[in-house]
């Protein structure tokens, strides 16, 4: 259905009269990307800004990150040509428009989607979103979807930053929402020098649920026991996980271990290579050699036929 | 022995009944059966209908009429774990027991029990089945997507069954449950045939902590006693074992007080199998049941995409569960339910060469499939 156009006057003003706090219509969080800047200090704001009255200076309805980016560019007393809808105008009607526009310029991340929500929850009826808004957002219809977006409202701010930074994923919010605020906050600040793209860091989450769930604990109980019994790990990302692995999988730790240990002792050439079944499940062992000619393909061939009957037996002994 | 009169499993407050389910007079027995009970008029189901609906799964029936299959294949058949090619009959959906392990939890949402009133047609589906392949042996259960008895008292579903079976000689027939409701089995008082009932067993702290509503062990066994002095052969299945401190203890307590009840020659079969789920399950037990620890364990993925426990838990839980049961009964068929071959061995120091072997060393427990076996020969 098209929305009718709200009645809007085009007024000039400075950017030091728009509240850019105020987020009744959020849609843009997390960093600007820098070819917007680039394009602001090159020609400006060309297409006016949606701005609504309100009390403590002009709502900003539609053009946000172009006047944060020109804010940053130019300062706030930077000069501007705006549309401005009165302050009478429906907010639900306005809230549709601003939605609709910037769906149609880029795809909003986990933060600006979660934000979005709350506000359709509280303008708009539940047929309306299943119908219209939540398809448009790509937010499935099942609860646990919805339960996720609302989780995210309740984060601390050092989190969201990773959602909008695309550097937390929505199934890291499941783990984590089932935590309190700061035992999230103490998690990043646990891992805050450690370089982690958003799988690891789900693995790292899911370990620390895991350990916290099998051993009747909190989350921040797990992180003290870390930090006194086992410090030197928080040194680096990967210490961190084999530490949580073996803690968390201690069985599944030692056959690696017994396997790694094993491969040793064959001593196989660089171009040989032993491969476990996933997780030591079933008894599917892979050898696996490289050869580029004759003599490593036969080399190859007499060092596994030199293998002794009884470290293949040990494989396959639990 | 004196037996307190039996608390129903599950108690409707309201049934829904499809429009053409009263065209079946089982239908009207169930109806009977529940007197002062609202009763809703509905247009025949679908899943979007489903899904609208927001009844109280513990205190809605929905009655209606299946018109897909009632004769399927046990859905655990994989390629990667040996399967026993049990069969089901599909006669119900849903339970109200509330286990909180319950795979069920991961497959329904219908927010009702559905008990199909088309009995009729299910004879009949199985007639063709059995009797279009008199050299074939069917083992079949009802307790794949329900259990087979804890609503028993509302349906008077199990002598109907129990008669059906007893007059085919090449199948047999095994109700699995954890509830005691065997009034109508104890009742009955036709031909039994070699009708199997079976219960589900497990640690004493698994059956109080993730069991829901399910009958203490001592209560389960008792009614397995009383089956068994009816004529019912017994079954036990100790699926799923679940890997807590104490562990080995108390699956040795319950393998003991097995015995306190019954022999083993009255015990057809054992089967095991350790707790698996599939994935997205962890989370819906993590949100309905917050308080437990199940899913916090030891887990890989497995084979068929499942989570299990790491084949070294495994191990040594099946180890220990068997060495406590050949205490007692060192002759009992104890098999495994979706295990690896290699877990087989290790365990056993045999694995079966396929499923269908597996079957085979199955269908052998059954008298009937002996009989079967004999007659061919002669």
């Amino acid at each position: 259905m098209m929305l009718p156009a709200p009645k809007q006057a085009l007024i000039s003003c400075t950017l030091s009269e728009i509240n850019f706090l105020d987020r009744s219509f959020p849609f843009s969080s997390g960093s600007l990307p820098e070819n917007l800047y680039v394009s602001i200090r090159q020609v400006g704001i060309l297409t006016p800004p949606l701005l609504m009255a309100g009390p403590r200076g002009y709502i900003i309805v539609c053009g946000r990150r172009r006047l944060e980016a020109a804010r940053k560019v130019f300062g706030e007393k930077y000069e501007i040509n705006a549309y401005l809808v009165a302050a009478g105008e429906q907010t639900a009607q306005l809230f549709a428009l601003a939605f609709w526009d910037n769906l149609a310029h880029r795809a909003f991340n986990l933060v600006e989607k979660a934000d979005i929500l709350v506000c359709l929850e509280a303008l708009f009826d539940h047929a309306v979103m299943r119908s219209e808004f939540l398809p448009a957002l790509e937010i499935p219809l099942k609860t646990r979807f919805i339960e996720r977006y609302r989780a995210i409202n309740t984060f601390p701010e050092s989190a969201r930053s990773l959602l909008a930074q695309g550097k937390m994923d929505g199934e890291t919010v499941d783990l984590l929402k089932s935590w309190q605020s700061d035992e999230i906050e103490q998690l990043i600040d646990l891992l805050g020098g450690m370089s982690l793209n958003r799988n690891k860091l789900k693995e790292i989450v899911k370990l620390f649920d895991d350990l916290a769930g099998r051993d009747g604990k909190t989350p921040a109980e797990i992180f003290t026991l870390i930090r006194e019994e086992y410090p030197a790990c928080l040194e680096s990302a990967v210490a961190l996980r084999r530490q949580l692995n073996s803690w968390m999988f201690p069985f599944l730790s030692e056959a690696e271990n017994r396997f790694q240990e094993l491969c040793r002792s064959l001593q196989l050439a660089e171009n040989l290579r032993l491969i476990p079944p996933p997780s030591f499940e079933g008894n599917a062992y892979t050898l696996k050699i490289n050869f580029r000619n004759f003599n490593q393909w036969q080399a190859a061939r007499d060092q596994v036929a030199a293998i002794e009957a009884e470290k293949i037996h040990e494989l396959f002994s639990r | 022995m004196s037996f307190s009169p039996v608390k129903p499993l599950f108690q409707p407050e309201q049934v829904l009944v499809e429009q053409d389910a009263f065209l079946y007079s089982y239908t009207n027995e169930i109806l009977k059966r529940l007197p002062g009970i609202p009763v809703i008029t509905i247009e025949r189901p679908n899943q979007s209908t489903f899904l609208q609906l927001h009844y109280n799964p513990a205190k809605t029936l929905l009655l209606m009429v299946h018109r897909g299959k009632f004769f399927k294949p046990c859905p655990g058949t994989a390629e990667s774990y040996r399967c026993c090619l049990y069969k089901i009959l599909h006669l119900a959906l849903g339970c109200s027991i509330g286990c909180r392990y319950c795979v069920l939890q991961g497959y329904l949402n219908n927010p009702f029990i559905t008990q199909f009133v088309n009995l009729e047609d299910a004879f009949q589906e199985l007639d063709e089945v059995i009797d279009g392949a008199p050299e074939d042996f069917f083992r079949i259960g009802t307790g794949e997507f329900t259990d087979s008895l804890f609503m028993d008292g509302l349906t008077g579903l199990s002598p109907k069954l129990v008669a059906y079976f007893a007059g085919k000689k090449n199948a047999v027939l095994e109700l699995k449950t954890k509830s005691i409701a065997i009034d109508n089995l104890l009742q009955y008082d036709g031909p039994i045939g070699e009708t199997i009932v079976s219960w589900s067993l497990n640690a004493r702290t698994v059956v109080d902590r993730e069991e829901g509503r399910a009958p203490s062990l001592e209560e389960r066994l008792k009614a397995a006693a009383r089956c068994r002095a009816r004529g019912y052969r017994i079954g036990l299945h100790f699926d799923p074992l679940i890997f807590f401190p104490g562990w080995e203890d108390e699956y040795a307590a319950t393998v003991r007080m097995i015995f306190d009840f019954l022999k083993p020659d009255d015990i057809i079969w054992i089967s095991i199998g350790a707790f698996r789920f599939m994935p997205p399950m962890k989370e819906m037990i993590k949100e309905s049941h917050p308080g437990s620890r199940i899913i916090y364990q030891e887990f890989i993925r497995g084979l068929d995409g499942k989570m299990r426990y790491f084949s070294a838990i495994r191990q040594k839980m099946y180890q220990h569960l068997l060495a406590e049961i050949r205490r007692y009964a060192p002759e009992l068929f104890v098999y495994f339910c979706m295990e690896h071959d290699s877990m087989w061995d290790d365990v056993f120091g045999y694995a079966p060469k396929d499923n269908q072997q597996l079957s085979h060393w199955l269908d052998q427990c059954c008298y009937r499939y002996l009989e079967l076996t004999a007659d061919s020969i002669r």
